[in-house]
């Protein structure tokens, strides 16, 4: 009998949240109405003050009522969303009022007491729109405000729905545009067809670039930590472009050889009568070099052009994988290259990061100011044999994410080495030994080893 | 110029040079330089670059002992980084593909199948 009237409570219990839920909604979409009138009453009043003032103001108002409108339909078009989005919120709480209510049904064991209760607490929930009631009073300014206020409150609501549905676009995007790179050149032409002659004499006569570049040379220098001895070194600079990097290496007294995909660049080079060697090379057919000749490298805002796949043929991982062992070939015992780089991702600042490390450098990535948006550099410091540790990074306010960050990607020597050849293996161990092999050649999509692996199918199939 | 070629490899080295045009720019002349990049410095190769470039006063072989000597440094100092190589080509000794040489740039490209 208990039981009976155990359930009956339940089932009105349920019917109640249900209503109160219904409420909400209701409450809440009379408030999205609220806030639209309150915008249009106020876009309204601003225009009639307007009008007598000025016509351009005017004409600017009605834009502004415009695209506040559209704002505002476009939150009123995602009332799903915004269901949905109080919804879990009010369902946990919910849940936790019934559970209260429960225990304390039992305790009374009182059938009435809960009907009673529930009422009282739903009601004082329903919102008493206060806004529209106070509105006419109020001057056409004040209207205005109050109107954009409610208007930013729905953005922020309409920006949370719309987050909490998109989180992976919604992501991605947020980390290009936290990098700044919007425009990022690498994704609208090659390198030797982006930088043609316009662009070539653009870029050397900005003087805003010549200040980065002289600046990002210097700090490469730095993380180069060249011996202080005050012989000239042989550098390369790869990716010298026309040499803007170089002069600030000409200034330490170092002889470098730049390497450079666009002529035009290089023309430029020439014509300013740089002090270093130019050659016009593919740095993705690896370096034309003898093996341990130079002192260290450097290469400024270069590397990342690497990772386009601008042709059938070009695939960044073989590019990459030819530059970076054909450096790690020419520098010799020792010495450092400092690749700076503007990653487009964190997916291609790791595949680089791969591809050096694969090709047995140690060393890892140094994030300047890693919490300036603007100021935020990254330097891909390689090291051959040696395991100095990593410089410090730059302009760190907190310590910590930084050091994460650098502990994240060191990655120090290849550790994976090829699993001896078996003539007689099973199909399973050929499986795995492919496998391994494809992970060693950095694909990155190869399926764990399992018990499964390898395994025959049942009849059935 | 010479410092690229001379450490040209592609399947092969080192790179001959064939000269049209040679020009000669002064430079800083730092014996601390030379010391330091000469044992990585294939001499014959270097002697025979410079031969192609009209510098022939480079002695037959060099060893360590020479870096004391002024007037070698003198001479290794302009057949390693005065004398550029402006117009011509470098080619490899072992499939005799030419790289052209202009504007003292060596165009050093690949076509896809080569590489």
């Amino acid at each position: 009998m208990y039981e009976g009237q155990l359930e009956q409570i339940d089932n009105s219990l349920a019917r109640l949240g249900e209503q109160r839920a219904a409420l909400e909604n209701l409450s809440s979409q009379a408030e999205v109405i609220n806030a639209l009138k309150v915008g249009a009453d106020a876009s309204k009043g601003a225009m009639k003050a307007m009008k007598i003032d000025q016509v351009d103001q005017v004409l600017d108002d009605i834009n502004e009522a415009n695209d506040q409108m559209k704002q505002i339909q476009d939150a009123l078009a995602m009332p799903t969303g915004l269901g949905a989005e109080m919804d879990e919120d009010d369902l946990l709480q919910e849940l936790e009022d019934l559970e209260e209510e429960h225990i304390d049904e039992l305790k009374h064991e009182a059938a009435s007491v809960p009907a009673t209760r529930i009422p009282q607490q739903a009601l004082p929930e329903l919102p008493s729109a206060p806004q529209t009631q106070a509105a006419p009073a109020k001057t056409p300014e004040e209207l205005e405000l109050e109107a954009l206020e409610a208007e930013m409150a729905h953005c922020v609501i309409w920006h949370a729905a719309h987050a909490s549905r998109q989180p992976l676009s919604a992501q991605r995007h947020h980390s290009q545009y936290a990098m700044g790179r919007n425009d990022r050149p690498e994704i609208t032409a090659p390198p030797e067809i982006f930088y043609n002659e316009d662009e070539a004499r653009k870029y050397t006569e900005n003087s805003r670039m010549v200040a980065i570049q002289a600046q990002l040379t210097e700090r490469a220098l730095e993380l180069l930590a060249l011996p202080d001895d005050g012989t000239p070194k042989l550098l390369l600079d790869l990716g010298c472009g026309s040499g803007l990097s170089g002069e600030a290496l000409t200034e330490r007294g170092h002889i470098w050889v730049g390497l450079d995909i666009s002529k035009a660049m290089l023309d430029v080079a020439a014509e300013r009568e740089v002090e270093g060697d130019l050659c016009l090379h593919d740095l993705g057919h690896g370096l034309p070099i003898r093996p341990g000749t130079v002192d260290g490298a450097i290469s400024i805002s270069a590397v990342q052009w690497l990772c386009n796949a601008d042709t059938s043929k070009n695939d960044p991982r073989k590019r990459l994988r030819r530059f970076f062992e054909s450096l790690y070939a020419c520098l010799s015992k020792g010495a450092r290259a400092v690749l700076q780089i503007y990653p487009a991702n964190t997916e291609q600042a790791s595949m680089m990061t791969n591809a050096a490390m694969r090709a047995g450098f140690s060393g890892g990535l140094v994030v300047d100011f890693p919490h300036s948006t603007r100021a935020k550099k990254y330097f891909l410091v390689l090291m051959v044999g040696g395991t100095a540790a990593l410089p410090q990074a730059r302009g760190m306010d907190g310590e910590e994410p930084e050091d994460e960050e650098a502990a994240e990607v060191y990655v120090g020597h290849r550790k994976t080495k090829r699993r001896k050849h078996n003539d007689k293996g099973s199909t399973r161990d050929w499986i795995v030994r492919k496998k391994a092999q494809q992970r060693t050649r950095g694909y990155t999509n190869i399926k764990p080893d399992s018990r499964y692996t390898g395994r025959k199918r049942k009849d059935r199939f | 110029m010479l410092q690229c070629h001379i450490k040209g490899v592609q399947n092969g080295y080192p790179l001959k040079v064939e000269a049209e045009k040679v020009e000669t720019r002064e430079m800083d002349f730092e014996p601390d330089f030379l010391r330091h990049i000469f044992p990585r410095i294939n001499w014959p190769a270097l002697r025979e670059a410079a031969a192609a470039m009209g510098v022939s006063d480079l002695p037959e072989s060099a060893s360590e002992e020479l870096l004391e000597d002024d007037d070698f440094l003198k001479k290794f100092h302009h057949a390693l980084l005065e004398v550029h190589l402006e117009e011509g080509s470098l080619v490899c000794p072992e499939t005799g593909r030419k790289f052209p040489v202009s504007g003292g740039i060596p165009n050093l490209l690949l076509q896809e199948d080569e590489c």
